[in-house]
C-alpha cells in the first residue's frame, strides 16, 4: 500500500520535501489536523519550521520598523544587521527563509525592499547563498527603480565574488550615473581577479 | 457542497535539474512571467536522490497566491487562498487555461518534454451539523466492530484507481487519487484564523508513472488540461453526492 501511495500520488512539495503534507507556514497558510496522535514531531524540518515561526511572529516587525526607522550609511553597522546576524548564528537555515519571505511580500515596499537588500549585502555571500544572489539578481532586474538596481550593485561590489563580476559586466542600465558605477565596480572586480577582457582593452 | 478551495496544483515531471538560481535562469524567468509580477525566491529540495538540502528556484507573487516551484525533475505550479472572506482560486477549468499558459511559458524557454502531468485540488466541504456529519462514516466504511460501536471522530479514506486517458497519438493510464477525511481543521490565512471539524477532499489525477520516457510536448500538456478539468469536475460532483447521501 505503501509502495502504491507512492508511485501514484504525484503529491506537492512542501518547501521542497515530497511529503503528503501540503501547506506549509512558510507559505503564509497553515492547515493543520488537530488529530488525536501523540506520534513524536520533532526532527529537523519541524524544528526548522518552528524557528521560521518564531522568527515571523516576534522579529518580523522589529526587522521592518528598524529598517524603515534607522538612519542607514554605507559601511556602518545597524541593529538591523544585528539582528539579522544573531539569528543567522541560531538557525541560519531558517532565518535565509523569513528574509526571503520578508523580500516577496515587501517586493513593491521600496524602503523594506532597499533596508533587506542592504542587510543581506553586509552579511557573508556563502552563507546566504543561493537566496542572497537571487535576491540581488531580482533588484537588478527591477524596471521602475534606479535605487533598487542600485542596491542590488552594491550587494554584488560588496561580495566581490567572480561571480559578482560575471554578473555585473554583462549588466547594462539605461540610467547612465548608475551605469558608470557598474562599469567602476566591474573594472575593480578585473583588476582583483586580475581579469583582462576585450571591453577593457 | 464545497465551501471552500484551499489550493489547486499543477505538476509537470521532466529533467529540470539545469533550471538552477544561475544569474541568466532568474532573469530568464523574471522575463517570462514580469506580466504577473512574480518574485523570485528560493526553496529547499530534499528527494530521494539528493537527501542534503538544495536552494532551487520559485517564483511567487508577494501575497503568495501563485508559486512556481521547479525542482529538480518537477514543475509545480500552486494557486493558493490570500483571505478566508472569499475564496480567490476561482474555478478548476480557469485555472488548467491558466497554468498551460505559464507552462508553455517555461518550455518555450526552456525546451522539454515530461513524462507525467498532474492535477492536485484540495477543498473543504461546507460544515455540516454533527449528525449529518456522523453519517458521512458508514457511507465510506464498513468497519470492525469497535470503531461501529464507537464511532471515530477523525478518519480518512483514500482510494487510488486507474483509468484510461487517449489523447492523439497517446494511450496512457491516469492515476485517480481521491482523499476524503475528517479532520479538527485550523487554518491559519495571515491574520485569519478558522477552526472547524469538517470534512475535506483531495483529489490527485495523474498520468501513470511506468512509462518513464520524456514524450509529453506542450501540445499534451495543453490537452491534459482542457480534459482533466472536466473530469476533475464531474468526479467532484459524483464523490460530493455520495458523501452527502
Amino acid at each position: 500500500m505503501d509502495n502504491l501511495r507512492e508511485n501514484t500520488s504525484t503529491g506537492t512539495i512542501n518547501i521542497g520535501l515530497y511529503e503528503p503534507e501540503v501547506f506549509s507556514e512558510y507559505q503564509g497558510f497553515s492547515i493543520t489536523d488537530k488529530s488525536a496522535t501523540t506520534e513524536g514531531l520533532v526532527d529537523e524540518n519541524f524544528v526548522n519550521e518552528e524557528r521560521l515561526k518564531r522568527l515571523k511572529k516576534q522579529f518580523t516587525r522589529e526587522l521592518i520598523t528598524l529598517i524603515v526607522d534607522e538612519d542607514f550609511e554605507y559601511g556602518v553597522d545597524t541593529k538591523a544587521d544585528a539582528l539579522v546576524r544573531s539569528q543567522m548564528r541560531l538557525n541560519a537555515l531558517a532565518t535565509k527563509s523569513w528574509l526571503n519571505g520578508i523580500f516577496v511580500e515587501n517586493f513593491s515596499n521600496i524602503p523594506v525592499l532597499l533596508g533587506i537588500l542592504r542587510v543581506v549585502a553586509r552579511l557573508d555571500y556563502s552563507e546566504l547563498y543561493p537566496e542572497s544572489h537571487i535576491m540581488a539578481v531580482a533588484a537588478l532586474s527591477y524596471k521602475n527603480n534606479v535605487e533598487v538596481q542600485e542596491c542590488g550593485v552594491r550587494a554584488f561590489e560588496s561580495w566581490g565574488t567572480v561571480q559578482s563580476l560575471k554578473i555585473l559586466e554583462n549588466l547594462k542600465v539605461s540610467t547612465q550615473w548608475l551605469q558608470e558605477y557598474i562599469d567602476e565596480v566591474v573594472s575593480d572586480l578585473r583588476k582583483e581577479y586580475n581579469v583582462s577582457t576585450r571591453q577593457e582593452n | 457542497m464545497i465551501d471552500f478551495g484551499l489550493k489547486y496544483q499543477a505538476s509537470i515531471f521532466l529533467v529540470a535539474n539545469d533550471i538552477t538560481p544561475t544569474p541568466d535562469n532568474i532573469t530568464t524567468l523574471i522575463d517570462l512571467f514580469r506580466d504577473k509580477e512574480l518574485v523570485p525566491n528560493t526553496f529547499r529540495e530534499i528527494s530521494p536522490g539528493s537527501p542534503a538540502p538544495r536552494g532551487r528556484l520559485r517564483l511567487s507573487s508577494p501575497n503568495n497566491e501563485w508559486n512556481i516551484k521547479i525542482a529538480s525533475m518537477r514543475i509545480d505550479i500552486e494557486k493558493n487562498p490570500i483571505s478566508l472572506k472569499e475564496n480567490n482560486l476561482g474555478n478548476v477549468n480557469d485555472f488548467c487555461l491558466e497554468v498551460t499558459d505559464f507552462f508553455g511559458r517555461i518550455i518555450s524557454k526552456f525546451p522539454k518534454k515530461a513524462n507525467r502531468v498532474s492535477l492536485g485540488t484540495i477543498f473543504l466541504l461546507k460544515e455540516m451539523a454533527e449528525s449529518n456529519l456522523s453519517e458521512v462514516y458508514p457511507r465510506l466504511f464498513k468497519p470492525p466492530e469497535f470503531y461501529a460501536t464507537s464511532p471515530p471522530f477523525e478518519w480518512n479514506w483514500r482510494s487510488a484507481s486507474r483509468v484510461p486517458f487517449i489523447s492523439g497519438e497517446f494511450n496512457e493510464n491516469l492515476n485517480v487519487i481521491t482523499q476524503v477525511n475528517r479532520a479538527k481543521v485550523e487554518i491559519g490565512l495571515n491574520d485569519e484564523i478558522s477552526f472547524s471539524d469538517r470534512i475535506q477532499l483531495s483529489l490527485d489525477l495523474n498520468t501513470s508513472q511506468e512509462n518513464t520516457e520524456y514524450r509529453f510536448d506542450i501540445d499534451f500538456i495543453t490537452t491534459f488540461y482542457q480534459k482533466i478539468s472536466v473530469f476533475h469536475d464531474d468526479l467532484v460532483v459524483k464523490i460530493t453526492e455520495f458523501i452527502n447521501g
